[in-house]
């Protein structure tokens, strides 16, 4: 029966605003694939995101559609966990307790929903 | 404020060094987690584990050093995208991430598994059979066990549990050594301490025994004692003999738990294979007790212990850990061995099947039928 200890970033809960953001769309993201053929290691602009307000949040995917979405606070917040799968982690926790493979990030408190149907760029 | 949000093919480009998932936060964990930022933990308080449940059963459990919380994976449909900072252009973000599940946290009782543990007899020896394979010391125990260290130690006592002198190898009590360690304090406390059962430290209970088994040729280890007092006692604080005095433990032993393990023990020896009328029985149980042993017994408070026969007023022991460990076949052996039971009497053998948490009469009666013969008192008979 293995364990491993959860170790805890520092200052998880004071990390900037935007350090890390949660974006849940109702629906899928479809990305075009065909841009990855050639390298799949590389990185691709998919959207603009624009924060009119305190709650108001607009996505841009493409140059043809929108979506209009809101700032949600997550009550009780939600941690971000990371799991170092390398088989020296791996080996490190399970031979010395003092390591772990498995860390509390951040906790996030906010998440940016969009839950409406695509609007068109006009 | 506008950014710009940038992603790989995370389908086929993911980092495969490391994974992340998002883990929703009780109330309490949060409070624990903020607790633990202002106090940073120096030894095993304020940390935060994961273990797996037990060897057949693949759950998760996280604990701190309170609780333990069973995790649950909670699938969506939603497209949930993690994205960070660019280092190089605040106003760029990389996806990093995408969650198909949050992982959900459900506050369970933790428990231990003492099957594998091996077991500590009185001529000191560990008796190690071919199911026994766990030869760990306490830390390394507890380490293992899929509760805090709370829920761990609350448990741990009340199975006998204890640790060599060499080798501080956990391991368990045999109830007949229980047995013959508390008959012994309980008879030193009676004569060395005017039958007094509360303030008793395990230095001063110690001392009674070492005098008692002395002359015997025998001698009881400080381990053995200390999970003798904590399975009977009730700690009642501190003792100091001045202010410098960091203190040592004291205990009021209770004598309800000591009088009820008496009644299981006569139980096992007198009514193993025989039903007993309830009055022999009770003049039977008395007669186990150390002489000037005062406590009050009553059969209700062996509930769990013995089947009835409610026409014949007699009692026989049942051991519930030998029953089925399917509720339907659990309630034919259970009216095999007596057609009528007394509500109260049959539900501690079947309430660990209750894993719906149903309303005792809810759950007694999708099996059996249900009875009223006075006024809040029902019998169970089978359908």
């Amino acid at each position: 029966m293995p364990s491993t200890e959860v170790k805890i970033q520092d200052n998880i809960l004071e990390h900037p605003q935007l350090g890390c953001i949660l974006i849940e769309i109702q629906g899928d993201l479809e990305i075009d694939l065909h841009q990855f053929k050639e390298d799949p290691d590389r990185t691709m602009q998919f959207g603009k995101l624009e924060i009119l307000d305190d709650n108001h949040v607009v996505l841009f995917i493409g140059k043809k559609q929108r979506l209009l979405g809101h700032i949600s606070k997550l009550d009780p917040p939600v941690a971000l966990l990371k799991f170092s799968n390398s088989a020296e982690a791996i080996n490190n926790s399970i031979n010395n307790n003092k390591q772990s493979n498995v860390e509390i990030l951040r906790i996030i408190k906010n998440k940016m929903v969009f839950r409406d149907r695509p609007l068109p760029i006009m | 404020m506008q950014l710009n949000l940038y992603s790989k093919d995370l389908k086929h480009s993911v980092d495969k060094a490391s994974t992340y998932k998002l883990l929703q936060l009780t109330p309490e964990l949060l409070e624990y987690i903020n607790k633990r930022e202002d106090n940073k933990p120096t030894n095993n308080d304020q940390r935060i584990y994961l273990k797996s449940m037990d060897r057949s059963n693949s759950d998760v459990v996280l604990v701190t050093d309170r609780n333990t919380f069973v995790l649950r994976q909670k699938m969506h449909s939603n497209t949930v995208l993690l994205m960070e900072n660019n280092k190089n252009n605040g106003s760029d973000y990389n996806v990093f991430s995408k969650q198909n599940f949050e992982l959900e946290l459900l506050k369970s009782e933790g428990k231990i598994d003492i099957s594998l543990l091996p077991i500590l007899h009185r001529n000191k020896k560990l008796i190690v059979d071919n199911k026994s394979k766990l030869h760990l010391t306490l830390d390394e125990f507890i380490s293992i066990s899929p509760c805090s260290v709370t829920e761990f130690y609350r448990q741990w006592y009340k199975f006998g549990g204890c640790i060599t002198t060499d080798g501080g190898i956990a391991c368990l009590l045999s109830n007949e050594y229980i047995s013959e360690v508390l008959h012994i304090l309980l008879n030193c406390i009676i004569i060395g301490n005017d039958a007094v059962f509360r303030d008793l430290t395990l230095e001063q209970c110690q001392e009674f025994i070492s005098k008692e088994v002395n002359n015997e040729g025998m001698s009881i280890d400080k381990e053995v004692i200390h999970t003798i007092l904590e399975k009977f006692g009730d700690s009642t604080g501190l003792i100091t003999s001045n202010s410098d005095d960091a203190g040592t433990k004291s205990y009021a032993l209770n004598t309800f738990e000591i009088a009820k393990w008496y009644g299981i023990k006569s139980l096992r020896k007198f009514c193993s294979k025989q039903y007993l009328s309830i009055e022999d029985f009770l003049i039977k149980w008395k007669s186990q007790f150390p002489p000037y042993f005062p406590c009050d017994i009553d059969l209700t408070m062996l509930v769990g212990f013995y089947v009835k026969d409610i026409n014949r007023d007699r009692i026989s022991y049942l051991d519930k850990n030998g029953l089925s460990g399917n509720i339907k076949q659990r309630f034919k052996e259970l009216f095999k061995l007596q057609n009528t039971w007394n509500e109260s009497e049959i539900w501690p053998f079947i309430e660990q099947l209750n894993t719906l948490n149903l309303k005792p009469e809810s759950f007694i009666m999708k099996y059996a039928r249900r009875k009223r013969i006075k006024k809040n008192k029902y019998v169970i008979t089978s359908r």
